[in-house]
C-alpha cells in the first residue's frame, strides 16, 4: 500500500468514526433522561474529539486532493475527460462543502461543554441540539454520497 | 421547561454562533467567488482550496476570540431560537453560495 492509499483509508475510517459519534448523541438525546457526572465528562470529550476527527478528515482528505489535481494525465484530468459531472458536482461538492464540518461539530461541541448534563433535561438545549446534529447528519450523509461517486463510480482504474 | 425563544442565550454562546455564522457565509462567498481571489491559492498543490481553508479557519478562530472577549460578561445575547435560525440559515446561505459555483450543467450534457 502506497501512503498516499493509507492516508486514504484513514479519512474513509474518521467519516465512519464521525457518523458513530453522531448516533452517539443521537441514542443520548433519544433515550438519557438523567446524565452522571462520568456521563458528562465522556460526552465532552467525545464531542471535542468529534471536531478533531472533523478537522483531520478535511486535511487527510487534502492530502489526497493533491496528488489527485496534478496535471494531466492525473485522475482530475482523466475524471473531467471521462465523467466531467464526477468531478465537477460530486468531488467538488464534497470539497468545498466539507469545510463546513468543523463548524458544525465544533457548534455541538460548545454547547455540550457549555451546558453539561443540561442537555438532556432543558428542553431548549435538547431541541437546539436536535437541530444541530440533524444539520450535521445529513450534511455528513450528502458528503458521503458526493464522495462515492468520485471514488468509486466513476473512479479512474 | 423553556421553549428555545425563552432560553437567554449568554455572551459567550452568542460569540459562538456569530463567529460560525459568520464564517459559514464567508466560506460560501469565498468558494463562490474564488477564481477571482487569487490570494485564495495559498498553496499552489492544492489549490484555491488551500486559501479557503486556511483564511476560513484562521479568520473564525479570531472572530470567536474577540467575540468571546467582547460579550463573555453579557448575562443575555438574544434567545436561542433567533441565533438557531441565524446559523441554520447561514450555513444553508453558504453551501448553497458553494454549490452555486459548480458546473452542474455537466450532469446534462
Amino acid at each position: 500500500m502506497t501512503p498516499l492509499e493509507i492516508i486514504m483509508l484513514l479519512h474513509g475510517f474518521l467519516a465512519t468514526l464521525t457518523l458513530m459519534a453522531a448516533a452517539l448523541m443521537v441514542g443520548v438525546l433519544l433515550f438519557a433522561k438523567d446524565l452522571s457526572d462520568s456521563d458528562v465528562r465522556m460526552l465532552k470529550w467525545v464531542s471535542l474529539g468529534t471536531v478533531f476527527i472533523v478537522f483531520l478528515l478535511d486535511l487527510t482528505g487534502t492530502y489526497g486532493y493533491i496528488p489527485y489535481r496534478l496535471p494531466a494525465p492525473s485522475a482530475k484530468a482523466t475524471i473531467i475527460a471521462t465523467a466531467p459531472w464526477a468531478h465537477e458536482v460530486f468531488f467538488e461538492s464534497m470539497e468545498y462543502v466539507s469545510l463546513f464540518g468543523p463548524i458544525i461539530a465544533a457548534t455541538i461541541a460548545y454547547i455540550i461543554w457549555h451546558h453539561g448534563a443540561s442537555i438532556v433535561k432543558e428542553q431548549a438545549i435538547k431541541r437546539a441540539l436536535w437541530v444541530l446534529l440533524i444539520l450535521g447528519i445529513l450534511w455528513g450523509l450528502a458528503l458521503i454520497s458526493a464522495g462515492v461517486i468520485p471514488t468509486r463510480i466513476a473512479s479512474v482504474r | 421547561m423553556r421553549s428555545m425563544s425563552q432560553f437567554k442565550v449568554p455572551g459567550s454562546l452568542a460569540a459562538m454562533f456569530t463567529s460560525t455564522s459568520i464564517t459559514s457565509l464567508r466560506i460560501g462567498i469565498f468558494v463562490y467567488f474564488r477564481k477571482q481571489l487569487p490570494f485564495l491559492e495559498a498553496y499552489k498543490a492544492a489549490g484555491t482550496f488551500s486559501g479557503i481553508w486556511l483564511y476560513s479557519y484562521v479568520i473564525w478562530i479570531v472572530l470567536w476570540l474577540a467575540g468571546y472577549v467582547a460579550l463573555r460578561k453579557r448575562k443575555e445575547v438574544g434567545n436561542l431560537r433567533t441565533w438557531m435560525i441565524v446559523f441554520t440559515i447561514s450555513v444553508i446561505i453558504g453551501t448553497l453560495l458553494a454549490e452555486a459555483s459548480l458546473k452542474w450543467y455537466t450532469l446534462f450534457g
